[in-house]
């Protein structure tokens, strides 16, 4: 486990670093003048351009400027944002928890109906439920989540008045911590339930191919001479088995909800990240779009190593190894 | 002996001849298909709407030609007007301009580099493998959405930079599956052929591998271009792009601020999108299909077997156990004076099945016993029969479908085929064990040795007396307390651990009668004779009475006091094991004897 562990963080870190080194190079190709490009459409005064010289070694060879940009970001510095008149790394660290609440409960919920959809499609006996279960998944992979995400506003918010539409708790409401917890529950149904739409069709998809390949195993064979009950089968035998690719593939699934987030955001005026984002573009404020990507890599790069260790852990093969 | 005959051996034009017969048989396959023909059907609209958007729409898409928010179904607006007055279903339809191009030309990128890097990852193989893989999982690790916003806040979000931006992130998928079909088609002969006549890797990766590898390439970039539309529309809602280019994804973004007033101006354009990456996810999902056939999880039903079984036997005016009457049994006593008990009967036992519409006789009317406390073998070669034997009595069949099933078993006078449900599981349970060849793959890898024997008690004990009970069935079969077998995982075994462990997992059923179908075939021959051991041990010390299933004569001699050989589903003949081998009467036993290393029939090669 412990030469797992070591050969899943010497593969990380390379990675890290050339995503860090292609943005860099992205900002280098930039048309327009590098201090512009850095700091974006703004009427900064020149003692400020200067200062950004200086800090991102403007003038030094590109290694350098490379060497200094790393350097800023290792430090947690990601410069500063005009248009928010802030720290870029405050500016978006004030609007991640509510971001990754929302996608990590999409990811929870998404993967546990695809395991579920997965699992018994996959062991199906029966032409037409298989079937069905297919098309429903083909279709999930064909909806755009903002899309549905505006459906379920239209009909849940606005027509049945279920739901909020918009934002992460109600304005004005004051009460106590169990009140509030409920409140924010409320508000995050609907942007919920769009994001794991798109993680639910693809953890179904994987699992339920996994699921038919562990059931043609012999040790299959072997828990029917044993007499194990068919549904036991499947929970005990089938399930882990076939649920190990999963696990790789939720550390994909991440990356994929960090990007449909920003999407599903904009319709609920959610206050995360995705709100940040755009309004960074509108604004041009390169600076904060390149932290907020730059933060997103480490998030994946992390999280897909945490899925991996879990693998690892899950899979007594390796973690005996 | 010449060196040169290897070189010219091979044909040395490698397989060249376009067949289009496959292509054509996978064409009628994926269309026997709704799902393709509805999603062809779809794709077909789309191509039809961008190509002609300009003769067709009837209205220009950035024209305001009514008043603003029309519902559908208005006077000259049949999807009736968004914010401004624009005519909604001109602008859908110029809006699939804007999704198939970057659909089909990003993924289409994509694809070319996926095929191109997969090519040169899976035929070199080596460092060169692993580096591409590195940079296809760097590409895979952050979202083409996310990369393209970032270009687009960098370089200006023009539509050229979408695509490219989408080409360059989309390929890893490509370049996984393309690796991986070269890397099983480059073991095939005739692209070793064309190694061998000297062809130079880029001619042998265009002409022979890549259209062998091409099928499920086709699917992928249907795939891609679906999720290539998608990613257009997102970018499109964020406001990456022209205004006035009118795409699915500005749409939806306009018809944001007016929800509540005109949810069709929302309904629309997302059905547009829904719709057209449908398409190709059917046409996708229709073709994959047809390259993979789906094997639905079929149960053999063993009731509506039986059931036509006992009528037959009912018509012919039999009863449904096996009688000791039967002729071959009859013999058996008559030839067995010490009135042996018959533990296992099995009278014209027929099981043959269909696979691939092609009939399989596999067991075509075989009769035998095992008496109590006897190991009886049965011998032949793969593929006669013999292994179906065993499964058909253990009821473990694999997903076939059966054609034939007749005769009758019965076990200590327990009908063995009649039955069903919960009553066969007890009496199988309670009766039948079986030890297979490949113990590795017959035990589960992410269970504990102890835990999957301890399933075999069929939940009569736990606990720590179920343990105390394991760890007695290891040490029955040499497997003692030290080695602490129960905790270990199956990985963690040796070949001849994880045999033993299989044997003591039989065990634990208390079978009355143990099927080992090729118990030693899977291991090293200096394992093989101590897991011999322990079976005969078994046997004789413990009187476990074994059927053992074998294409190994030596085996057989080693262990069985009687042996039936299998031929092509029947049995050609019968006989104590000594005199099988002093006077083998049938001319497959002869062959068979012939072949065994080291051993000289009496007949024939002696002389």
């Amino acid at each position: 486990m412990l030469r797992f562990t070591i050969s899943r963080l010497a593969i990380a870190i390379p990675l890290l670093l050339s995503i860090i080194l292609i943005l860099f190079f992205m900002l280098k190709a930039a048309p327009g003048d590098p201090v512009s490009v850095i700091i974006g459409n703004f009427p900064a005064p020149d003692e400020y351009r200067q200062q950004i010289v200086e800090r991102y070694n403007l003038d030094d060879p590109l290694w350098v400027q490379f060497w200094a940009y790393l350097g800023n970001l290792i430090t947690g510095d990601f410069g500063y944002s005009f248009a928010n008149s802030a720290n870029v790394l405050d500016v978006i660290l004030s609007r991640l928890p509510a971001t990754l609440l929302l996608v990590v409960l999409g990811i929870v919920f998404g993967s546990a109906l695809g395991i579920v959809v997965g699992l018994v499609s996959g062991r199906t006996t029966k032409r037409g439920l298989d079937n069905g279960l297919n098309i429903f998944v083909l279709i999930a992979f064909a909806i755009p989540s903002f899309w549905l995400a505006q459906l379920l506003v239209m009909f849940f918010a606005l027509q049945l008045g279920w739901f909020p539409t918009s934002g992460l708790n109600t304005a004005g409401v004051s009460a106590g911590a169990w009140e509030t917890a409920w409140n924010m529950a409320w508000h995050l149904v609907l942007p919920v339930t769009a994001l794991a739409l798109v993680d639910f069709a693809a953890i179904a998809r994987i699992m339920r191919s996994s699921t038919a390949e562990v059931a043609t195993q012999d040790y299959i064979v072997t828990a029917q001479l044993k007499r194990v009950r068919p549904w036991r089968i499947t929970s005990r035998h089938i399930f882990r088995n076939a649920s190990l690719p999963v696990v790789t593939v939720i550390g994909y699934r991440f990356g994929q909800a960090l990007a449909g987030v920003l999407l599903v955001e904009k319709v609920f005026g959610y206050p995360g990240m995705g709100q940040l984002l755009e309004q960074s573009i509108i604004k041009r404020d390169n600076q904060t779009i390149l932290g907020i990507v730059v933060l997103v890599a480490v998030m994946v790069v992390v999280i897909n190593l945490l899925t991996d260790l879990l693998y690892g852990f899950l899979d007594p093969r390796i973690r005996r190894a | 002996m010449t060196t040169t005959s290897t070189t010219n051996v091979p044909a040395v034009t490698p397989h060249r001849t376009k067949t289009p017969r496959p292509t054509l048989e996978l064409l009628k396959r994926a269309y026997r298909n709704p799902l393709t023909i509805i999603g062809t059907v779809l794709l077909a609209v789309l191509v039809l709407t961008a190509l002609f958007a300009g003769v067709l729409a009837p209205y220009k898409p950035t024209e305001i030609a009514g008043f603003p928010l029309l519902p559908p179904f208005s006077e000259g607006f049949i999807l009736g007007t968004d914010n401004l007055g624009r005519d909604t279903l001109s602008r859908v339809m110029f809006g699939s301009q804007m999704s198939l191009a970057v659909g089909v030309f990003g993924a289409g990128m994509g694809i070319l580099i996926g095929i191109l890097i997969g090519s040169l990852a899976g035929y070199f193989g080596g460092w060169v493998d692993t580096l591409l893989m590195r940079i296809a999982e760097l590409f895979q690790i952050i979202p083409a959405l996310i990369i393209a916003l970032v270009a687009a806040a960098l370089f200006g979000g023009s539509m050229q930079l979408v695509i490219l931006v989408i080409g360059l992130t989309f390929w890893p998928d490509t370049a996984r599956i393309v690796r991986a079909q070269i890397l099983t088609l480059k073991e095939r002969h005739f692209v070793e052929a064309a190694k061998v006549a000297g062809f130079k890797p880029r001619r042998i990766i265009l002409s022979d591998i890549l259209p062998n590898a091409l099928p499920p390439v086709i699917v992928q970039a249907a795939l891609l271009v679906g999720w290539a539309i998608l990613v257009e529309a997102g970018l499109s809602f964020l406001g990456v792009g022209d205004v006035n280019v009118p795409t699915w994804g500005q749409m939806l973004s306009s018809a944001q601020v007016s929800l509540s007033q005109s949810p069709w101006l929302s309904i629309i354009p997302g059905l547009a999108v829904v719709l057209s990456v449908l398409g190709f996810n059917f046409v996708a999902d229709g073709f994959n299909n047809a390259l993979n056939p789906r094997r639905l999880a079929v149960e053999v039903d063993y009731r509506k077997l039986n059931a036509a079984r006992v009528k037959k036997l009912q018509a012919a005016g039999e009863g449904v156990a096996a009688e000791v009457q039967s002729v071959e049994s009859q013999l058996a006593h008559a030839t067995d004076e010490t009135a042996a008990e018959p533990l296992l009967i099995v009278d014209d036992l027929v099981f043959n099945f269909t696979v691939g519409g092609r009939e399989v006789q596999a067991v075509n009317g075989v009769s035998f016993h095992v008496n109590r406390g006897e190991c009886v073998g049965i011998v032949g070669e793969s593929g006669s029969g013999k292994s179906t034997i065993g499964r058909v009595l253990a009821q473990l069949l694999p997903p076939v479908e059966v054609s034939r099933f007749e005769g009758r078993a019965s076990l200590d006078d327990e009908d063995l085929l009649g039955l069903s449900g919960r009553k066969a599981d007890r009496v199988r349970r309670d009766g039948i064990s079986m030890v297979f060849q490949d113990p590795m793959s017959h035990l589960n890898p992410t269970m504990k040795i102890g835990a999957q024997i301890e399933e075999a008690f069929g939940g009569t004990i736990s606990g720590a007396e179920a343990r105390e009970r394991i760890d007695e069935l290891l040490e029955r079969v040499d497997l003692p307390r030290s080695l602490k077998i129960a905790d270990r995982y199956p990985h963690q075994l040796s070949g001849g651990q994880r045999q033993r462990a299989m044997i003591a997992l039989a065990l634990a059923m208390k079978p009355k009668l143990l099927i080992a179908d090729e118990p030693t075939t899977a291991l090293d021959a200096s394992v093989q004779a101590s897991v011999v051991e322990t079976l005969l041990k078994l046997h004789h010390e413990e009187g476990l009475s074994i059927l053992l299933i074998s294409h190994d004569f030596g085996l057989i001699a080693n262990m069985a006091e009687r042996v039936y050989v299998m031929r092509q589903g029947k049995f050609v003949e019968s006989a104590d094991v000594i005199d099988l081998f002093d006077n083998p009467q049938h001319e497959y036993t002869k062959s068979l004897l012939a072949a065994v290393p080291g051993f000289k029939a009496n007949e024939g090669s002696e002389a």
